[in-house]
């Protein structure tokens, strides 16, 4: 029955409504992420990535107008459950998520390892004693001293801090764990210590991720696919040494073209103009108007998913019929 | 040799803290930096958070007043100079990190590019127009007019920072601070703000300090490197020279954590310097950097390692170095 994948997810939609229009934030996005990889998805910021990983946690803020899709985790159908089914079996124990910023949400009149061993209280009812034993558990697995355990946040380095948080995401042993730009608060000393951690905690517990950033490079240390979104929609996904190494979507050439490599003597390129706003985007290709390769069906028509092979697939009119 | 415009010798800038009624702590953020800004470079200050960089900065421009050191201005030493500063704050301007608090949302690009020039006393309407017009064609907001009107809402991230950096150069500076002027912004628009910014920068013959944490940016931004650790300079030097050949184990490791995109990099830990840095407040003895080292060996704990030009040009603080 499962394929292997932990996550499908198939024409998924988000759109929110707001006074000015409806905004597209996620716009029929499909991907899958076979069990125990991580798939960066990448784009600049407002491409809808956080808007992604909202919707697969179905965290839905109340302007929510459309919400719509596949999201199957290890085969089962999650938009089939109810928001109680969800809360209770799906959100934290199946999936957890270290949000953007998280390191700095945490709650500052409570001890760290309570926070961490709340989770455990809340939703399997475990007496105190024994959820606090499992966070002393897991602070060890991300490398704090138990010592930690009954400090208070503000005690905390920021790098200490990011460790509690991904002992809180990790505490109820979820089968998939997303990030949202976990490192981007961090200096890059420290971010590579919290890199390593985690590529540490995905062999050891065979972790599947959803890995989100703006940053290419710090992708690709840890994913094992890749996911390129642009204007709400992903418009090239594939194993990463294809995408790296052999981008096929315009947009994917460009971005990675812009990075400026410290290694290779290359200098950046650029990607003049900006992404269109999600509201009313244009009825064509989304990219079109900064594509170096544009036909005249581009303005005309939203490229179809294009497979490549059959885990690489591009939405590009350049591959249409080839 | 040419004159430097700006020289500081020996800067250190402390913070105070109020602790308890009686107590106080001092906050060392910058102990003991001299630098030397001449016409047409820049120098890249690349350090973590909280090594003084941007304290620094400020002090170069006497928003902070150093508790000792010389700030020395075109050969005339305004350290503590306390007369009417307008013509030094003509001459050096700085370029905020952020370009969506640095505008003023209820002011039109007009207003907000018209300011500095009407603070320093222009009263010609045209004349203002003339300026502002060809600020805008400078950072290749084209075609101006159409933007005069907007507000900063109406403009994308990268368009902004145009804005921020056409204000910084209305006045004609000769000396400008720049941090982390891309910080903010997408990774597709950076290099192209940065190349825009250096061009013009070369164009006037003007001098930065380029604050960042982004050291792969430096390498095509920056003429030289000052690498700061814990409020010190602990290498300096040509910056494709100290990218290529760093010295000093900190530069060493701040270099080699930075990923390059490779879909290797997730079989491999990055290598990483252990422990955070130092809190300003209470550094350790000796060398800042040793209870971090890979290195260290008997004098570093004891001694502060002097900064030594070990090659030509090429300056470094680490008792490796004899």
């Amino acid at each position: 029955m499962s394929s292997g994948n932990i996550l499908e997810v198939k024409d998924l939609y988000l759109y929110y409504k707001t006074f000015k229009g409806i905004v597209q934030a996620v716009d029929g996005i499909s991907f899958k992420i076979p069990k125990g990889t991580a798939m960066g998805l990448v784009g600049e910021s407002g491409c809808g990535k956080s808007s992604t990983a909202n919707a697969i946690m179905r965290l839905l803020p109340g302007n929510t107008y459309r919400y719509e899709g596949s999201i199957k985790l290890d085969g089962m159908e999650l938009m089939d459950l109810t928001d109680d089914e969800f809360r209770s079996r799906i959100r934290w124990s199946e999936i957890a998520m270290i949000f953007q910023g998280a390191m700095n949400s945490l709650n500052p009149v409570l001890k760290v390892g309570f926070q961490v061993a709340e989770p455990l209280i809340v939703h399997l009812g475990m007496p105190k004693e024994e959820a606090l034993e499992r966070a002393r558990d897991m602070f060890e697995k991300v490398g704090l001293a138990p010592a930690f355990l009954d400090r208070y946040p503000h005690e905390l380095s920021g790098g200490m801090r990011q460790r509690v948080v991904i002992a809180m995401a990790m505490v109820m042993n979820p089968k998939l764990l997303i990030l949202d730009e976990p490192t981007s608060a961090l200096d890059v000393s420290i971010q590579a210590q919290i890199m390593n951690l985690l590529k540490q905690l995905k062999k050891e517990y065979n972790l599947s991720m959803i890995f989100i950033t703006h940053d290419i490079a710090l992708a690709s240390d840890i994913s094992d696919y890749l996911a390129v979104m642009y204007a709400g929609q992903i418009v090239e996904y594939g194993p990463i040494e294809e995408v790296l190494l052999n981008p096929q979507h315009p947009y994917s050439q460009k971005l990675l073209a812009s990075i400026p490599r410290l290694r290779v003597d290359k200098e950046p390129e650029f990607l003049p103009g900006a992404p269109p706003g999600l509201i009313n985007p244009p009825k064509g290709c989304r990219f079109a108007n900064r594509c170096p390769s544009r036909m005249d069906i581009c303005d005309k028509e939203d490229p179809e998913i294009i497979w490549l092979n059959k885990d690489h697939f591009v939405k590009c009119h350049l591959y249409k019929g080839g | 040799m040419v004159e430097p415009i700006l020289r500081l010798e020996n800067i250190k800038t402390y913070y105070i803290l109020r602790k308890g009624l009686f107590g106080k702590l001092i906050v060392k953020a910058v102990d003991g930096v001299s630098l030397e800004f001449r016409p047409g470079e820049i120098i890249a200050i690349v350090g973590e958070s909280g090594c003084g960089k941007t304290t620094l900065g400020r002090t170069s421009l006497k928003l902070v007043e150093p508790v000792a050191g010389k700030i020395i201005f075109e050969g005339q030493d305004i350290t503590h100079y306390k007369g009417d500063l307008k013509w030094f704050r003509k001459k050096a301007q700085i370029v905020f990190q952020d370009p969506f608090q640095a505008l003023n949302p209820y002011h039109s690009i007009y207003d907000i590019l018209s300011e500095p020039l009407i603070i320093f006393g222009e009263k010609d309407k045209s004349v203002i127009e003339d300026k502002i017009v060809k600020a805008l064609k400078e950072v290749k907001m084209t075609p101006p007019e159409e933007f005069l009107t907007k507000y900063p809402h109406m403009l994308s991230g990268g368009q902004r920072q145009r804005i921020v950096i056409a204000r910084a150069l209305l006045l004609d500076p000769i000396y400008l601070v720049a941090d982390e002027p891309v910080s903010m912004i997408d990774a597709s628009s950076r290099a192209e703000i940065l190349t825009l910014f250096r061009s013009i920068q070369k164009k006037r013959e003007m001098s930065i300090m380029y604050i960042t944490h982004d050291i792969a940016t430096t390498k095509y931004f920056s003429d030289w490197i000052a690498v700061m650790y814990a409020g010190k300079i602990i290498e300096y030097g040509p910056t494709r020279e100290v990218l290529k050949n760093p010295l000093h184990p900190y530069t060493k490791a701040l270099i080699a954590a930075v990923p390059d995109p490779d879909p290797e990099n997730r079989f491999k830990m990055r290598p990483v310097v252990p422990g955070e840095p130092p809190n300003p407040i209470n550094p350790p003895p000796g060398c800042r950097f040793h209870p971090r080292c890979p290195r260290r060996f008997d004098p570093c704990d004891k001694e502060e390692p002097p900064l030594k030009e070990v090659e030509k040009n090429h300056y470094v603080a680490c008792f490796l170095f004899k």
